[in-house]
């Protein structure tokens, strides 16, 4: 008889267990043009609570593959970000790792970090990576995000184990860390920081190919990123690596991010309506 | 921080050895480390005890079933064992994060045994995936590692109470004395 098998990163498993329920599409951002009349866009913010992160035959994997965001007993999915005062269309972003070949210049980037150590462990909050991830933050955000000190207790209770992917220089200590979250047969990576003096090695993209190497050398099918804002370079960064896919809100399923489908959508308008104040009705 | 990583010493040469023997040799290993085995708690010892194991069943009969369906298990399971001579210590936050935030928890030397290593370099690789739940994570750290912990600790003294400081910098100072005296030894640091 075998001793009963601990998974190290859920040491606790949540016992009460909400009955889960989806809000559903609704039309939540308003616009007023020049005119003064308010228009509706309608957009996709779903929130399903109660997701079981241990429930039976519950995988993270089927979650992402359908645009999905998974934390601790809720998953969020949208396809609109507020950037620049205008409405922008998000899209969930994966990568084929069987299909990911390297160009030259990723090849650099990996050449000219080799000095650089790597490690992939489980993951612990850290004074050096919290200093990191704000410092990280605000010079490419312009805002400061919660430390991950104070998150952590809710991502060591996400459905799949979290691993850091960390980086240090010799010298110069931690510069890079980029946290992965691990399915059965996909990673999704949750947060990457790299110190911004060292801007010169391109740390974001070698984070980012190394992140690709763990996942690859454990089979995995994909590896997702969280989505992809085409007005916002911070977001748009990610349609630059190889065998990028886009999830496609009209079809629910994935197209190949140089695609025609991938530009029209993209390119495409959100429906909206406007509220006729007269008739206390949506406008024909 | 609600994470309980754990501290505690390592039979590095011992552990090596188990990885190297043949079939045979581990047999007779086992047979020189029975009634240590044995006297071990149904709990701990997972090699030796098997919870359906009928009166009549003898250890090289146990050897043998647990070897032939996965060797690189059985000698997983004999480092848990038989390797880890004192109990697991809990390691402080600002003691673990002066480890985990020190580049020298990424080197690895095999050659010259220096720095830290990762059992899942160490280990043998077994063919069951959720095998390495029998020994946990862990990572082998020398003696310059402690000391990389206790100087974060001390830096970090007045975040604790002066209790909790103390008793930490004691473990931790008498870990440094004994991977000091003796070379064989290393300290496990497992994520729990």
């Amino acid at each position: 008889m075998k001793p009963i098998r601990r998974e190290s990163d859920h040491p606790v498993k949540p016992r009460v267990t909400p009955e889960p329920f989806v809000i559903p599409d609704h039309l939540d951002e308003e616009l007023f043009d020049k005119t003064g009349e308010q228009w509706y866009f309608e957009t996709i913010e779903q929130t399903e609570y109660g997701v079981d992160p241990f429930g039976e035959g519950l995988t993270p994997d089927a979650y992402w593959a359908e645009g999905w965001n998974l934390s601790y007993y809720q998953a969020d999915r949208s396809n609109a970000c507020g950037h620049d005062d205008a409405l922008h269309r998000m899209f969930p972003t994966r990568y084929r790792l069987a299909d990911f070949d390297l160009s030259r210049s990723f090849r650099r980037v990996l050449k000219n970090n080799a000095d650089l150590e790597c490690v992939v462990r489980p993951f612990r909050p850290t004074p050096a990576k919290d200093e990191l991830d704000q410092i990280h933050c605000y010079s490419r955000f312009r805002e400061t995000k919660a430390p991950l000190s104070t998150i952590y207790a809710k991502l060591r209770y996400r459905p799949a184990p979290i691993r850091e992917l960390t980086v240090f220089h010799p010298t110069r200590g931690l510069i890079a860390f980029t946290l992965i979250e691990v399915g059965e047969n996909a990673s999704y990576a949750l947060r990457t920081a790299w110190n911004p003096d060292e801007r010169k090695r391109s740390l974001g993209t070698f984070t980012f190919l190394k992140a690709v190497e763990y996942a690859r050398s454990l089979g995995f099918e994909h590896h997702y990123v969280g989505p992809t804002l085409l007005a916002d370079p911070a977001f748009s960064y990610k349609l630059r690596f190889p065998a990028c896919e886009l999830y496609d809100w009209d079809a629910n399923d994935w197209v190949a991010s140089e695609s025609e489908r991938a530009k029209a959508m993209f390119a495409a308008p959100f429906p909206r309506r406007r509220w006729d104040t007269e008739t206390e009705d949506w406008a024909k | 921080m609600t994470e309980k990583d754990k501290l505690r010493l390592f039979d590095l040469a011992l552990a090596r050895e188990i990885i190297r023997m043949d079939r045979d040799e581990l047999l007779q290993f086992v047979f020189s480390r029975e009634e240590q085995l044995k006297a071990m708690s149904p709990r701990r010892s997972v090699f030796i005890y098997s919870g359906d194991r009928p009166p009549k069943r003898t250890t090289e009969m146990v050897f043998d079933q647990f070897f032939n369906e996965d060797p690189a298990e059985v000698r997983q399971m004999l480092i848990q064992d038989l390797c880890y001579p004192n109990e697991p210590c809990e390691i402080d936050y600002y003691a673990r994060c002066g480890y985990l935030d020190h580049p020298s928890s990424v080197y690895v030397d095999r050659e010259s045994d220096s720095g830290a290593i990762s059992s899942l370099d160490m280990l043998p690789q077994s063919d069951d995936p959720d095998a390495c739940y029998w020994t946990g994570r862990f990572d082998v750290l020398d003696r310059d590692h402690i000391a990389i912990m206790s100087a974060s600790l001390k830096k970090n003294r007045d975040k604790l109470p002066a209790e909790e400081y103390a008793a930490q910098l004691l473990t931790l100072r008498s870990m440094e004395k004994t991977l000091e005296s003796n070379p064989d030894l290393r300290a496990a640091y497992i994520f729990n």
